[in-house]
């Protein structure tokens, strides 16, 4: 299947393996890619692995207000450069937690004095990311769970 | 917490509306910031700076694409896309005004018919009656064996009236117009008034707009003469005097006092043009239990039903019959609702008007799916650039059914006002041929109707193009190469069907149509049993006060017989009480001399008549003699009867010289047959003649003239009122028409149902023959190249010709052979309209089939006759 551009990649050495659930999109219609002739919709990713991103951004936020680029920074610099959110999917990402009221934005000085877009999170917006955390976690106990399994 | 999550998207949402600019340009430099940044860290790095700055957009992978997906998260997407789509429609129109003006004609006759029908249906079907709860409004007539809607007597109403325990109010109205004739201030006039108990107006529920209604006290000798007129009336006649209530008009010669005037909205089932109580003390007739001349009217108690109702009266029924043998033997009360009495007859003209209109715009529809079908052949380019741009499968189905529904939508609105104009001719043409016609206007539900069909018809021919585009293969498309191959022959196969369905529903349509064409031709080819041309009636009503001596009427008669004879251009003048096809008819109960009576009391239709009618309508006298002029003077008991009556009642025995027993208003008495005559048609232009027995005249205080001129019958007009003036300068004359138009009246319904059936089958096959024109003409621009190659290897004209007008021919054929199959199964609802011809008649079916097939044959002969003028090298070059 191809991958779709833009997606949050994560590396082969990682333990978080969620591959075969890839690609992350954001785009809410279904997508068309061109296989030979024909037309074919690709599935759509599910809501778990979309909201993966969602939920490291919203963690982020939580410390402190960031724009776009710093967020994308600082993701792959607490992750140990293990998670690499690419350019392309993170400002789609934001929007659509803007949009939902889990994030607000504003315009501010940066820390090279240029105005840039700031992403502060709202209550609602805390909210959402004590139910993302708990849901991951539940998720990442499981999975650890039956990854340690020894075989017979 | 919802609240709250509101709190922060809804102005959100809105500045994504209706500030895009500014959401547009913040997105544009927050994703430019991010880009400076990074480019900042890539030279760093040590790339150049145009290194970095394609380094840092690959990074993006595709700025624009991302844009776009950022601003999919603004959730106004459908809205946006909404208006978009909207505006590209609007224009992708206005581009091709040819094809937009063809699909919106054709839309706005189908849509216009269909509304102005549905009004029709709304008016007369759907709208309730304009009374009070009008459901529980019952008719009631009186009924022998239960079979006939007649009238009930005096007596009998006031036995029912009071005994009944199922009606709230049991009211009841003479069943025929009294003719009053209004003299005093201003010229004498006939006014049509209706005689109803005091109750009548309460049992409807309505009430006069000005002044009061009357009471059941008006019933009584002393308070009965007092009248309520009609809003138009009393517009006419005293120019809507406000003050008109407690003043006195003179009616027939007496002082009658005006207690109110009827609302102009208001409009009883009698339109009449003003209304009296009945007196039950007035006359000795009406102690008598036989005269039956009311119609009656009721209103249910809360919560009973129409059965309970008859089984409650047939007890009362029952107990008269025992009471009264003479008089009531086999008499009960008939209950129908008033809704059924009034729209019940045209339901069936009405329904199948309604789905005759359905089918026209089923093939508009048709039509305009097949022009879009066409233009997404064109417009195939476009659609595959499209979606190679990143549009989805849904956007550009989305913005094709918009483009259908804006269709629609215009097509609807122009129909809409087809349908005003369309409406008003409907009830101009069928004020007389359907109830309500008053009510039949385009309002709120109408035009509700109208959007919905409007919608409902932008899907129905929107989808087909759109699931067409969707099955396009893009790269073919785009390669330009699509002539020819399979995709062409599966795209004309839906085309094909198209037209196949076209042919078939007109030849439905024409063939309902035709049937009723037939049965107008049947109705018209009736022999009425008289000749009608050069024949002016007229009809006289004297006032009971002044004439009222049984000479003095038959002195004025008699008088103005001789008077109009000497008229020159006059040949004969005869005079009958009821004329035929007037609609007004009496029946007479007798019983054959020397038979045993039996508890059938046998009716037939009486009419008297003097010496001069049959000759002056040129019945022709089969056996014996006429009246002499002695026997109409003295009202001697001497009767003439129809063929039929004879055919009937004397089957195998001498009639002549009979003697029949007749209820004379006194008492029985013999009357001998002296003659027989031809059948006329009385009661309708339809069946049987009935069995009719003429009567000389006797004293009468109305008579119809029948005149038969040597000229133009209406040149006399002048001269007959002249010598009414001169024997009662107070005397007006009415209903003044030749006799043609009384059995063109007779014809009028059926003439309107074909007219409009007619015409919507015409509409229907105008554009089933654009549709097959439509689709052999692409078909033919289609194949040019095809053409050219044959006919560079040496086909002729006629070959070409043949191919095409074989392939179009083909599909009509089909059609109509679909469409006889389904006349088959359909004509059978219309049964009932039907006359002279059954509802398979083979003329009708082979005639409509013949019609289509010469039309289909046209339609595609003037594109083949196009393909035979291809010129082999153009074609061959056709790209």
């Amino acid at each position: 299947m191809a991958r779709q551009a833009g997606a949050l990649s994560i590396k082969p050495s990682s333990v978080i393996s969620f591959g075969f659930l890839l690609p992350l999109a954001y785009r809410e219609e279904s997508m068309y890619t061109s296989l030979g002739n024909r037309w074919r919709a690709m599935s759509k990713p599910t809501d778990l692995v979309q909201g993966t991103l969602d939920l490291l951004i919203l963690k982020i936020l939580a410390l402190e207000p960031l724009h776009g680029w710093a967020i994308g920074q600082r993701l792959k610099q607490v992750s140990d450069d293990t998670l690499q959110v690419s350019d392309g999917s993170l400002y789609p990402a934001l929007h659509k937690l803007e949009q939902e009221g889990w994030i607000k934005a504003e315009w501010k000085p940066s820390e090279n004095n240029r105005r840039a877009k700031f992403y502060t999170l709202t209550r609602p917006g805390r909210k959402e990311l004590e139910r993302e955390a708990a849901n991951w976690n539940r998720l990442s106990t499981a999975i650890s769970l039956v990854v340690q399994l020894n075989e017979a | 917490m919802r609240l709250e999550h509101w709190f922060y998207t809804v102005p959100l949402r809105f500045r994504s509306l209706f500030r895009r600019g500014q959401v547009e340009a913040e997105l544009n430099e927050e994703l430019r910031y991010h880009l400076e940044r990074q480019i900042e860290v890539n030279t760093a790095a040590g790339m150049s700076v145009e290194e970095a700055r394609y380094a840092a957009l690959r990074a993006m992978h595709g700025l624009d694409q991302r844009k776009e997906e950022c601003r999919d998260m603004r959730r106004v997407r459908l809205i946006e896309d909404l208006w978009r789509d909207f505006r590209f429609s609007l224009r992708s129109l206005l581009k091709r005004p040819g094809f937009t003006a063809i699909a919106l004609l054709a839309l706005a006759l189908g849509i216009g018919a269909n509304t102005a029908i549905f009004s029709l249906v709304n008016a007369v079907i759907l709208q309730p009656l304009p009374y009070r709860d009008p459901d529980r409004l019952i008719s009631v007539y009186g009924t022998r064996n239960r079979s006939t809607q007649g009238s009930v007597g005096p007596t009998d109403f006031l036995d029912y009236r009071s005994q009944n325990k199922t009606f709230e109010q049991f009211a009841a109205s003479g069943s025929m117009m009294l003719p009053m004739n209004l003299t005093g201030s201003g010229e004498p006039e006939r006014l049509n008034a209706s005689i109803i108990t005091g109750n009548y107006f309460d049992t409807f529920g309505v009430r006069p707009a000005l002044g009061r209604g009357f009471s059941l006290e008006n019933e009584k000798t002393g308070q009965d003469h007092v009248t309520v007129l009609s809003h138009a009336f009393w517009q006419t006649r005293f120019g809507g005097d406000p003050n008109i209530v407690n003043k006195t008009i003179n009616l027939d010669g007496k002082a009658y006092e005006v207690l109110g005037v009827m609302p102009a909205e208001v409009v009883l089932p009698q339109p009449a043009q003003l209304w009296v109580p009945i007196n039950f003390d007035a006359d000795p007739e009406m102690k008598m239990r036989n005269a039956r001349f009311l119609r009656g009217i009721g209103r249910l108690k809360e919560g009973v039903t129409l059965d309970q109702a008859q089984t409650d009266t047939d007890l009362i029924a029952a107990q008269l019959e025992q009471q009264y043998p003479d008089s009531n033997t086999g008499w009960s009360l008939r209950l129908i609702s008033l809704r059924e009495i009034l729209v019940g007859g045209s339901r069936t003209m009405l329904f199948i008007l309604f789905g005759a209109v359905g089918f026209v715009l089923l093939i508009a529809c048709a039509n305009v799916a097949n022009l879009l079908l066409v233009r997404a052949a064109a417009r195939q380019k476009e659609i595959a650039m499209r979606t190679a741009l990143g549009a989805s499968r849904l956007r550009i189905i989305r913005q094709m059914i918009t483009e259908s529904l804006l269709l629609a939508i215009f097509g609807g609105a122009l129909g809409a006002l087809l349908a005003v104009a369309g409406v008003k001719l409907l009830v101009s043409l069928g004020e007389d041929n359907i109830p309500r016609t008053a009510n039949v206007k385009i309002d709120a539900t109408v035009l509700a109707f109208t959007l919905l069909i409007s919608l409902a018809t932008g899907l129905l021919f929107g989808l087909a193009p759109a699931i067409r585009t969707m099955k396009e293969n893009l790269v073919d498309a785009l390669k330009d190469g699509i002539r020819g191959g399979s995709e062409a022959t599966v795209k004309n196969r839906t085309r094909s069907l198209l037209v196949v369905f076209e042919s078939a529903i007109a030849v439905m349509l024409l063939i309902a149509a035709g049937l009723l064409i037939r049965s107008l031709v049947a109705l018209q080819n009736v022999d009425p049993g008289f000749d009608p041309n050069n024949v002016l009636t007229l009809r006289v009503d004297l006032p009971r006060q002044k004439y009222n001596t049984p000479e003095k009427a038959s002195n004025f008669f008699e008088q103005l017989e001789t008077r109009v004879a000497g008229l020159p251009g006059v040949e004969a003048v005869g005079l009958i009480t009821d004329l035929p096809l007037s609609g007004e008819a009496r029946d007479m109960p007798y019983r054959v001399e020397g038979r045993p009576a039996t508890s059938d009391i046998a009716f037939v239709d009486f009419r008297r008549v003097n010496k001069n009618y049959f000759s002056a309508m040129r019945i022709p006298l089969r056996r014996g003699r006429n009246f002499t002029e002695q026997e109409v003077r003295q009202s001697d008991k001497a009767i003439v009867v129809s063929q039929a009556f004879v055919d009937s009642v004397f089957p195998n025995e001498e009639a002549l010289g009979k003697r029949l027993i007749i209820w004379s208003g006194i008492r029985n008495e013999p009357y001998e047959i002296i003659g027989i005559v031809g059948d006329t048609r009385y009661q309708s232009l339809q069946g049987e003649p009935s069995a009719t027995m003429y009567v000389p005249t006797r004293e009468l205080l109305f008579v119809n003239l029948v005149i038969r001129t040597q000229g133009d019958p209406l040149s006399l007009v002048g001269g007959v009122r002249k010598e009414v003036n001169a024997l009662d300068p107070d005397q007006p004359i009415a209903a003044i028409r030749p006799m043609t138009e009384w059995v063109a009246m007779s014809a009028a319904g059926a003439r309107y149902r074909t007219t409009l059936l007619g015409l919507f089958a015409l509409l229907a096959m105008i554009l089933a023959a654009t549709g097959i024109y439509g689709v052999m003409s692409y078909s033919v621009a289609q194949r040019t190249q095809e053409i050219g190659v044959r006919m560079a290897l040496g086909a002729r004209p006629l070959d070409v010709l043949k191919l095409v007008v074989r392939q179009g021919m083909m599909l009509a054929l089909i059609g109509v052979i679909v469409g006889l199959a389904g006349a088959l199964a359909l004509t059978r609802v219309m049964s009932s309209l039907l006359f002279g011809v059954t509802e398979r008649d083979p003329i009708t079916f082979v005639a409509v089939a013949a019609l289509l097939i010469v039309v289909a044959f046209i339609s595609c002969f003037v594109p083949a006759h196009r393909a035979t003028k291809v010129d082999p090298l153009v074609a061959l070059r056709y790209e």
